[in-house]
């Protein structure tokens, strides 16, 4: 009897999560699907794959980015991806672009899901997982490490490590700042602001990656943080004076969070801002806008803007459809 | 009590479906009906409503039009509501905003269909509500998986994680089929992106409707489903529309706008 006991509780242990993560993805299960949700199996293996999914494409990074005033978190991210996908999620997060209003709405609300208990309980990440879901493959430690406590932060320009490596992070974000993010940004807001029929992307995704916008809805990973206010349609240009403030409260002594420790990249930074961008005439960022040797000698990055590696477009040219179907 | 008391009385006014337009009348404020309909749907002051024997049961259907509730871009398309009473008790069964609804042929369970805007609309016994049955719409495309040699192409149609995911996880495919919605000899390629994770609960998997232009693909269409996708018999400037199945018995319709397709209306499916 006492062996049957034993037993059924070492089933019990393997095969069952721990009561607080019941608990907790229950709460989010209600959050998302309803109190009496007609799939429950359905919904956790479903959060569980794309759970994985979103480690896999790095997605996770966006975890404690701020989103019309919203912070991203485990179960805001996971929520947004229930209603669209992960890949789909992913894409909107770094290009802005999404299929439909439709979509938009949905995910918007999705991300409204936040501060679920997951079991995040500061820097011990094991637990994120394991207390949120019984995701397997619970090691986000680079996730949260590289989102919120950046180690070994590299101040040397150059190329860009990957993000879950102790990489580049910040120093991604400020190259990115250097360049052209805030461009990009300008130019997906107004190719957003041209779109109609609800949805934002022009045309297609051509091999060369030419044809869309790069600019994401944050610009640049670090570049968010300075932007203040609701990033909603309506572009806000920033100002050097709030600039050169919020790169100290960043990257100087006072520095917290995601970006600490890199009192260097402040001064990396200081002598090489375009400043001709910043000049009162003009009161911010215009699409078209000379800088940076102006448009005839365009540096923009023709990757993402947060330090993500980008994956590498296939080679292979279409020349029609004669051998796909 | 009440309710099976006033089907009882709607069994004796109701008149058998046949495969012809709904014929709507004014509603008394006063009827059986509209104390009915009132308890599941907030009616405006102008309501017409039929009665209808959509599931052969001897009881009558409850049909509402509520022509002051209709689509800002479409005065003429207004909110159609039919409830059933299943289970003990009325539910609405079938709420869109509809032009044009006629009865159809009776299907699975003996229930009638509905065809709304030509678009026909079959009893789901699980959902216990009207589904849109897009395969029988137009022509659903077969879809089949992506050579090898073009799958990491068709991949990165879908975004750059998509390529990521894909190269990263061997479940993700990409199926593909051949279509024609412009009457082009060249014709164009319907794709979808899917595996563990790819797929919403609400929208789908990511779908993308691809031209060859100066030997690179362009994306026409940039949507999401499961199931079918068809090709309706519809179009818009020379381009066919497109209706794709959604989880939980909805659907996305898509139309030429001029120069790509956009979401011209979708129904969520119930999911919860």
């Amino acid at each position: 009897m006492r062996k049957t006991v034993l037993v059924a509780a070492l089933m019990a242990g393997t095969f069952l999560p721990a009561v607080p993560a019941h608990a907790a993805f229950a709460d989010f299960m209600a959050a998302t699907c309803g109190a009496n949700c007609a799939d429950p199996i359905g919904e956790r293996s479903s959060a569980e794959q794309n759970w994985q999914a979103l480690q896999d494409m790095g997605t996770t990074q966006f975890i404690g980015s701020q989103l019309d005033g919203r912070t991203i978190d485990v179960s805001s991210l996971l929520a947004a991806a229930r209603v669209i996908g992960t890949t789909e999620l992913d894409r909107w997060l770094r290009t802005g672009n999404i299929s439909s209003g439709f979509s938009l709405d949905k995910v918007t609300e999705a991300l409204g899901v936040t501060g679920i208990d997951m079991g995040l309980r500061g820097a011990d990440v094991s637990r994120v997982l394991g207390g949120m879901s019984g995701i397997p493959g619970a090691d986000v430690s680079n996730v949260i490490a590289s989102s919120w406590e950046l180690p070994g932060l590299p101040t040397t320009g150059g190329g860009f490590a990957d993000v879950g490596t102790g990489g580049a992070y910040c120093d991604q974000a400020v190259d990115s700042i250097i360049n052209a993010s805030a461009q990009a940004y300008v130019n997906s807001v107004v190719e957003a602001a041209e779109s109609d029929m609800g949805f934002s992307q022009v045309g297609g995704m051509s091999p060369n990656a030419d044809s869309h916008s790069e600019s994401g809805l944050f610009g640049g990973s670090c570049l968010d943080i300075f932007m203040t206010g609701d990033k909603d349609t309506l572009f806000k240009p920033p100002q050097l004076g709030q600039l050169v403030s919020m790169m100290s409260q960043m990257f100087g002594a006072e520095a917290q969070g995601s970006c600490a420790g890199a009192p260097t990249v402040h001064e990396q930074v200081a002598g090489s801002f375009p400043m001709g961008a910043f000049s009162p005439g003009n009161g911010g960022f215009f699409p078209g806008m000379e800088y940076s040797g102006g448009e005839s000698t365009p540096s923009l990055h023709k990757g993402n803007n947060y330090g993500l590696p980008n994956a590498a477009p296939p080679s292979t040219r279409s020349s029609g459809f004669a051998g796909l179907l | 009590m009440r309710n099976k008391a006033l089907a009882i009385a709607l069994l004796l006014t109701c008149s058998p479906a046949m495969a012809l337009p709904v014929s709507f009348g004014p509603m008394a404020g006063d009827s059986a009906e509209a104390d009915i309909a009132s308890s599941l749907v907030d009616l405006p002051e102008r309501t017409e409503s039929a009665l209808i024997d959509l599931d052969g049961d001897g009881k009558g259907e409850i049909l509402l039009r509520m022509p002051d509730d209709c689509a800002a871009a479409d005065p003429g398309s207004c909110r159609t509501v039919v409830m059933r009473f299943t289970a003990g008790q009325w539910r609405v069964v079938f709420d869109r905003n509809v032009a044009e609804l006629e009865t159809g042929e009776a299907g699975f369970a003996g229930v009638v269909g509905l065809v709304a805007d030509r678009m026909p609309w079959e009893w789901d016994t699980s959902a216990g509500r009207y589904m849109i049955d897009t395969a029988a719409a137009g022509e659903p495309v077969a879809l089949s998986l992506a050579p090898a040699e073009y799958v990491e192409l068709l991949a990165y149609q879908f975004g750059e994680g998509a390529l990521n995911l894909f190269r990263k996880n061997d479940q993700t495919s990409v199926h593909i089929g051949g279509v024609n919605l412009d009457g082009s000899a060249a014709g164009q390629v319907l794709a979808r992106f899917q595996g563990p994770g790819v797929c919403g609960r609400v929208m789908g998997c990511p779908i993308r409707v691809l031209s060859v232009v100066d030997g690179q693909y362009a994306t026409l269409l940039e949507g999401s489903g499961i199931g079918d996708i068809t090709v309706l018999p519809v179009s818009r400037g020379g381009w066919s529309d497109l209706v794709a199945d959604l989880p939980g018995g909805g659907f996305a319709v898509y139309g030429w706008d001029g120069e790509r397709y956009g979401v011209v209306e979708v129904v969520p499916g119930v999911l919860k």
